[in-house]
């Protein structure tokens, strides 16, 4: 064809390359199948282990008894370990599972590594286990979803970049096919960004393993396991959300895009419906995602300018991602019939659709005068579990039913079952976010009513918290109908897999090798005749060669990946470590005392964040409610700040001198006799446990490494030496208002969390100190030099 | 003088607006890429999941040695 262009020459160039090298000799390959079947039989049964543990803690809000008074199965120990579970455990091997199965046959190549193959699986399971013990434990960093401890932490960053990424990139260096199609770019961006996202957000100091090598003194397993971060109040609070948002854009969102754009294709037998859309959707969502963190603390400390930039990005979201969910139903076109009768497609249908539904509703939600709304409230969790149940766990099943019966080599045992599955999947979801979604905009709406007089309609945080109890029954039902589904399902794997054959068949595949010296894409040459060199540069450009370039070089394109999403990282993240006055101090503020700290190191242990804030917004009905608004210079000793995301308890910013010692002690003894209707746990084992004295030297150690001015409280013995010496005042205090003897409170947890929340917020009204005042972070930090 | 003075003196009102034109320059180039890329190369990369085994050479075999089931 002497008309042809470059391109589809060069198109034919590697089909007749391919061809010439299969006369000379081509290598063959054997698929890696049995650690796609180890990831897939992990995605269901941590699913159903995190769904079992929503379920629990789903019952413990609407019958708080159903804790125990047993403090590993606390709400706020186990709430943590069901997010960990569903997005690390669930979502992760599932994505592991669907990586590994497509990037091989999508590559023509067995995985670079079965040694990092299996070191991933186990090194992951081992990780997942190591949550399991941990955060039941109350060892947490407090962070949500980042709340694994610093071992934790380096293992997962070891078995991410070095066993998984290692093994990808391997696996496309030597691959056979020279188009990198679309799903592996996801997933580079996925390794790339998680990567990036995780090292960020922990960077600490390991306060425990600090103070052992300083001292030599062993303070028990928990305080070893402890760190601070680096990042404190409202910068921390940046970080996190620039984590926690970005985690679930590349965590829960490119990965799953990567496998809708292979297994639906798949599936429904025909390609994709636009490859091109499918280009777009991917540069658009990288490029966006990472700026929109900021929308998650919209009223808050954070400078409004940082927000309103989130909030923007986050709208234009929409289109990419919407792109992206009418690019996979119109994949469909032509197969709508089959919907009706395949379990497989009816799970990618309504998995997209909820793609569609989150994605849409995220931007609104980001949108300020909707946030204002529905910030704190049940929405954001209504709005998180359509995501994830309909989104990432459809997705999941969807793809799990197509591949386990290949992968076991047999057909599935019962195409009925898993469209039982859908259907108590789907009813089960519904009825989950449409509670919870009601309990939410109720909630929202009776915290800011007030009557003719000015005055709070709901001034008791109690009335907005009975009110919703029916609608928390509901989700219990939802919750337990989705664990019923996915029960179904593994029991349906379970039978399937024992239907195989005796011994697995492996094909085996042959193919020629690239090409070392490929020239399929010789250099545009200018089309244009008697112009500038600049001329024939942008012709040359606009041919759009280089794009193409990029689609088969790996290293190049993660670079690009990395280049992509660290633009709006900077721009957002910068001038908030940078510019002073985006945290104006407060002279008044000063760091919490020895036991306090201790104090607040329980609070954080407890993930009391999980169900109470400590920022009030700049609303009316905020200000009346708990008092004068939070500012920025009242958390730069807050490691980790404790903003917290939702209010399943009041806000707590200025709980300090509120109520008295004898009102919390008995309140922690027991919520609902102190405050009839509660549904806070009760907290027994806080009056009993013994405060771990010994560490808190360690613990302000640490902190003063940070650039805390603490004086010479760092001297050896100091710090303990204060916390006990507070630690009796306040059990004295405690017992002259009708507690207990002093005797036996003074060196108890319950004092140390008393001492910490009589503190918070009430150093906005106190007096500067008489010394010279710290009065910008930056001074704060070099007080201690 | 350090980089907190520096950033701390900066006009960072037009940042976002910085941002913003960014991102657009950046989708432009991408959309312009996508739409002079040929038919007949979309059409290549877009079957690619449904060629896991075309375009190579198959052979199943149930080969004395197996695999073990896993």
């Amino acid at each position: 064809m002497p008309n042809q262009t470059h391109s589809e020459h060069n198109w034919r160039i590697t089909v007749s390359d391919q061809a010439q090298v299969s006369r000379d000799g081509l290598e063959s390959f054997v698929y890696d199948d049995k650690i796609v079947r180890m990831f897939g039989w992990a995605t269901i049964i941590w699913g159903i282990v995190a769904f079992l543990v929503g379920v629990i803690i789903a019952i413990q809000m609407a019958f708080p008894a159903a804790g125990f008074g047993i403090e590993f199965l606390s709400f706020g120990r186990l709430r943590p370990l069901h997010t960990n579970a569903a997005i690390f455990a669930f979502a992760g091997n599932a994505v592991f599972a669907g990586i590994y199965y497509s990037t091989q046959r999508l590559c023509k190549a067995r995985m670079f590594s079965d040694l990092l193959s299996r070191l991933h699986f186990w090194g992951w399971q081992l990780i997942i286990l190591s949550a399991a013990i941990t955060l039941p434990l109350g060892i947490t960093q407090g962070k949500e979803y980042a709340e694994l401890e610093w071992p934790i932490d380096l293992a997962i960053a070891v078995v991410w970049l070095v066993f998984f990424g290692g093994n990808f990139l391997g696996t496309l260096i030597k691959r056979r096919e020279r188009h990198l199609y679309v799903a592996l770019w996801f997933y580079i961006a996925t390794i790339v960004v998680v990567t990036v996202l995780h090292v960020f957000n922990n960077i600490w100091i390991p306060a425990g393993l600090v103070h052992l090598i300083k001292t030599g003194e062993f303070a028990g397993p928990t305080f070893l396991m402890k760190s601070y971060p680096v990042y404190a109040g409202v910068q921390d609070a940046l970080m996190q959300w620039w984590y926690g948002h970005n985690a679930v854009a590349f965590f829960l969102t490119t990965p799953f895009l990567g496998l809708m754009y292979y297994f639906m294709p798949k599936a429904a037998e025909r390609p994709v419906f636009s490859y091109k859309l499918s280009i777009i959707h991917f540069w658009s969502l990288v490029f966006i995602y990472i700026w929109a963190g900021p929308h998650h603390l919209h009223y808050t400390a954070l400078p409004e300018w940082a927000t309103t930039l989130g909030m923007v990005f986050s709208v234009m979201l929409w289109m990419p991602s919407w792109g992206g969910m009418i690019n996979g139903l119109l994949t469909l076109r032509g197969a709508w019939d089959r919907v009706a009768r395949d379990p497989i497609l009816k799970f990618f249908v309504v998995g997209v659709t909820f793609y569609g539904m989150s994605t849409f509703e995220g931007p609104l939600l980001s949108i300020k005068a909707v946030n204002s709304l529905s910030h704190y409230t049940d929405w954001t969790i209504a709005h998180v579990h359509s995501g994830v149940l309909g989104w990432n766990g459809f997705m999941t099943f969807g793809m799990l039913y197509w591949m386990m019966p290949r992968l076991f080599q047999t057909k599935l045992y019962s195409t009925k079952l898993a469209t039982t599955h859908f259907w108590i999947g789907t009813i089960g979801m519904v009825l989950y976010i449409l509670a919870i979604y009601t309990a939410g905009i109720t909630q929202g709406l009776m915290w800011r009513a007030w009557d003719e007089t000015g005055r709070l309609a709901y001034p008791d945080f109690i009335e907005t918290v009975t009110k919703l109890i029916p609608f928390y029954w509901i989700r219990v039902v939802g919750g337990l109908l989705y664990l019923t589904g996915a029960i179904l399902a593994l029991y349906n794997f379970y039978m399937t897999w024992r239907n195989r054959p005796e011994r697995y068949e492996e094909t085996v595949h042959y193919a020629a090798p690239l090409s070392a010296n490929y020239d399929g894409d010789p250099p545009a040459k200018s089309r244009l005749t008697a112009n500038a060199g600049f001329g024939h540069a942008g012709d040359k450009f606009l041919q759009g060669n280089w794009h193409r370039k990029w689609e088969r070089r790996p290293v190049r394109f993660s670079i690009y990946v990395l280049v992509a999403v660290s633009i709006g990282s900077l721009i957002e993240l910068l001038p908030m470590f940078l510019v002073s006055s985006n945290v104006p101090t407060i002279a008044s503020v000063q760091p919490y005392t020895p036991l306090e700290l201790a104090g607040r190191d329980i609070y954080i242990a407890e993930g009391c964040y999980n169900c109470h804030s400590q920022m009030i917004r700049p609303f009316y009905w905020e200000t009346k409610r708990y008092g004068d608004y939070s500012k920025p210079g009242e958390f730069i000793y807050d490691r980790p700040f404790q903003w917290g995301s939702r209010r399943i308890g009041p806000d707590l910013a200025r709980e300090g001198g509120r109520k008295s010692h004898l009102w919390h002690y008995e309140h922690f003894k027991s919520p609902a006799d102190v405050s009839p209707g509660s549904i806070m746990p009760r907290y027994p084992w806080l009056l009993s446990k013994p405060i771990n004295f010994p560490a808190i030297q360690g613990r302000v150690d640490a902190n003063a490494m940070l650039g805390v001015p603490y004086g010479d409280l760092v001297l050896d013995g100091a710090a303990e030496e204060h916390a006990q010496f507070q630690a009796a005042t306040i059990a004295a205090e405690l017992e002259e208002q009708g507690g207990p003897s002093m005797d036996q409170t003074a060196d108890k947890q319950v004092i140390a969390l008393i001492a910490y929340l009589q503190r918070l917020g009430t150093d906005l009204y106190k007096e500067a100190p008489a010394t010279k005042p710290v009065t910008t972070q930056e001074e704060a930090s070099h007080a201690t030099d | 003088m350090r980089l907190t003075d520096i950033v701390s003196n900066m006009d960072l009102d037009t940042y976002p607006i910085i941002g913003l034109v960014l991102f657009l320059v950046a989708f432009a180039i991408i959309v312009w890429g996508v739409l002079k890329t040929p038919k007949s190369m979309i059409q290549h990369q877009a079957h690619l999941p449904l060629e896991d085994d075309f375009g190579i050479q198959t052979e199943s075999t149930n080969k004395s040695k197996g695999v073990s089931h896993g």
